[in-house]
């Protein structure tokens, strides 16, 4: 990601661009007391990954204002953000996925503010970076040995996207302090990735639902992004199968009522997807520029920094953009109908295909969610808590599929 | 849904977008050995106005009321009912408060058996629907976009 991108095209000039800049202004300038703490404590104590992804906001949120404002207060603030956080023991937390997404803030962060950093900061971020996020990252590779508990780099889920892109990215920002390490897990990340892309095949529909579909494709577009600009090459992998048809997943699986269809473990609220901008652009998909546009102006406290980075002002809704009024996904046997694209109009999600078909599939087959004028009629219970015994176990749930169907 | 039902010789699901506003819903179940209880059922947080083989789906989170009506069509004889949807299994799952199921109780199923329910929030025509054209046929004989 090239902070040179949003120099060059400032989407200032469109008025609700303009008013996101605002917005994410005034964010970014809210007295911040210090930097994030390991353990900031507090009436509401903050899991490992709760501190991960608010490092990553708020290295996105100074980063992308410091570009539109070339204000140096935000870059240095920045900056102690990443030296803070980069300081931290380790970036360990119950789930691999906290080092993830914190050596992804760290990596964007080395490559945004590399220039305004010492050479001994520069020294301490690619030796966090190295030290804290690659090796473990090794080390996942080295331990997922043993079938049938393959974890992450052999599984195809949201978890496979998130992390191997995460790897390579950061990969991408240490190669010139030691290669050697880079290229070790640039390449074990390159060939397992291929299976989370394969997920998408062989029309962008997503089997764990549409929640994780957005944080699988989040960090797949993070990658892909990050190739091009880094090597100008992006590995073929924004031509996987399905990826690039992957955005119409997006307005189909949103019912009328303007809950989502929330097959597998998904919830049924909207959440804004940023990289929707950029699917919109890169594959020539306008109106997934319109719903993230649409979410925005509904819901302007959830806009979120990357929106103006990769805002696209050429956004066009769905009636207008030649989207059929049903469609199926053959990959995921999901099929969406609908009377027409307003708000209120009859609307059936339906599962069909298999039962537990992955990770977050349920026991759902032949079950379905209805809107009609702007009513959720028939709901889908979405997930349960994952900590309940032997939610994940496939053999488990087969024996306890009644208690679990979660239709 | 043959796969998830392992005691069925065959059970097809079809979905039927009517007008552009109504939903049928036709289930066909042909049964490898006699069925116990067969029980169709959809979870919502709406309340129930009446029950019998017609039922009126209420709510009024936003507002005026917005209702859907929904009909058995066939087989004759049939009606709804609403129970929780409380689960029954390992302590510590969600006790999905606020959600209901409305259910319709087929019993022992020893023969094949067609279930078509229709749904609309359109009072009129869920009372008038009758089965015609291509959906009063077998699912497997309906054409469309998205047959499978």
């Amino acid at each position: 990601m090239e902070e040179e991108g949003c120099r060059t095209s400032r989407p200032s000039a469109d008025l609700t661009a303009s008013q996101w800049i605002h917005d994410q202004t005034e964010t970014a300038s809210a007295p911040l007391s210090r930097p994030l703490q390991r353990d900031p404590g507090g009436d509401a104590p903050a899991t490992p990954l709760d501190i991960a992804r608010l490092f990553v906001l708020r290295i996105q949120t100074l980063g992308i204002v410091w570009f539109s404002t070339d204000d140096a207060r935000y870059r240095d603030r920045a900056t102690k953000e990443l030296l803070a956080v980069c300081a931290f023991p380790d970036w360990q937390g119950d789930e691999f996925l906290v080092t993830a997404e914190t050596m992804f803030g760290a990596a964007i962060g080395y490559d945004w503010f590399f220039n305004a950093l010492s050479d001994g900061e520069r020294q301490a971020v690619a030796s966090a970076i190295l030290t804290k996020g690659v090796q473990p990252g090794l080390d996942e590779f080295a331990a997922d040995t043993s079938p049938p508990h393959w974890t992450w780099p052999r599984q195809r889920t949201n978890w496979n996207l998130v992390c191997n892109s995460a790897l390579m990215i950061a990969a991408l920002s240490v190669a010139e302090t030691d290669w050697a390490a880079a290229v070790q897990i640039f390449d074990l990340c390159r060939r397992s990735i291929s299976l989370g892309f394969d997920q998408y095949r062989p029309d962008g529909g997503w089997a764990e639902g549409p929640g994780y579909w957005h944080y699988a494709t989040q960090y797949a577009v993070y990658l892909v992004d990050s190739l091009k600009t880094a090597l100008g090459d992006d590995l073929g992998l924004g031509d996987s199968a399905g990826f690039g048809n992957t955005g119409v997943f997006r307005p189909h699986a949103a019912g009328s009522s303007g809950k989502l269809f929330n097959f597998g473990d998904s919830d049924e609220e909207h959440s804004g997807g940023y990289w929707l901008f950029w699917l919109a652009k890169r594959y020539h998909h306008p109106v997934d520029a319109w719903i993230e546009r649409e979410h925005g102006m509904v819901h302007p406290d959830r806009v979120h920094p990357m929106d103006l980075l990769w805002f696209d002002p050429d956004a066009r809704p769905a009636s207008a953009d030649h989207l059929t009024t049903h469609h199926r996904f053959h990959g995921i046997d999901v099929a969406m109908l609908r009377g027409d694209w307003q708000h209120g109009a009859t609307y059936l999600g339906i599962k069909g295909g298999a039962n537990d078909t992955c990770r977050h599939a349920h026991y759902d087959l032949g079950s379905f969610v209805l809107d009609a004028d702007g009513v959720r009629w028939a709901v889908d219970l979405g997930p349960d808590r994952y900590q309940l015994p032997n939610y994940f176990d496939p053999a488990a749930r087969a024996v306890l599929s009644d208690e679990y169907a979660r239709p | 849904m043959t796969l998830a039902y392992p005691d069925c010789a065959r059970a097809r699901r079809g979905f039927a977008l009517i007008d552009r506003r109504h939903v049928v819903i036709v289930d066909e179940i042909v049964p490898g050995r006699p069925l116990a209880n067969v029980v169709w059922q959809m979870h919502m947080t709406a309340t129930i106005e009446a029950r019998g083989e017609s039922v009126t789906l209420v709510q009024t989170a936003a507002g005026d009321p917005a209702r859907l009506f929904m009909r058995i069509v066939e087989p004759e004889g049939r009606v709804f009912a609403a129970t929780a949807a409380t689960p029954s299994g390992p302590a510590g799952q969600n006790l999905n408060r606020g959600i209901a199921k409305v259910t319709i109780e087929l019993g022992q199923v020893e023969a094949p058996l067609r279930l078509t329910v229709i749904l609309s929030p359109d009072e009129a025509a869920c009372a008038s629907f009758d089965l015609a054209g291509i959906i009063a046929r077998p699912v497997d004989e309906w054409s469309g976009a998205l047959r499978p």
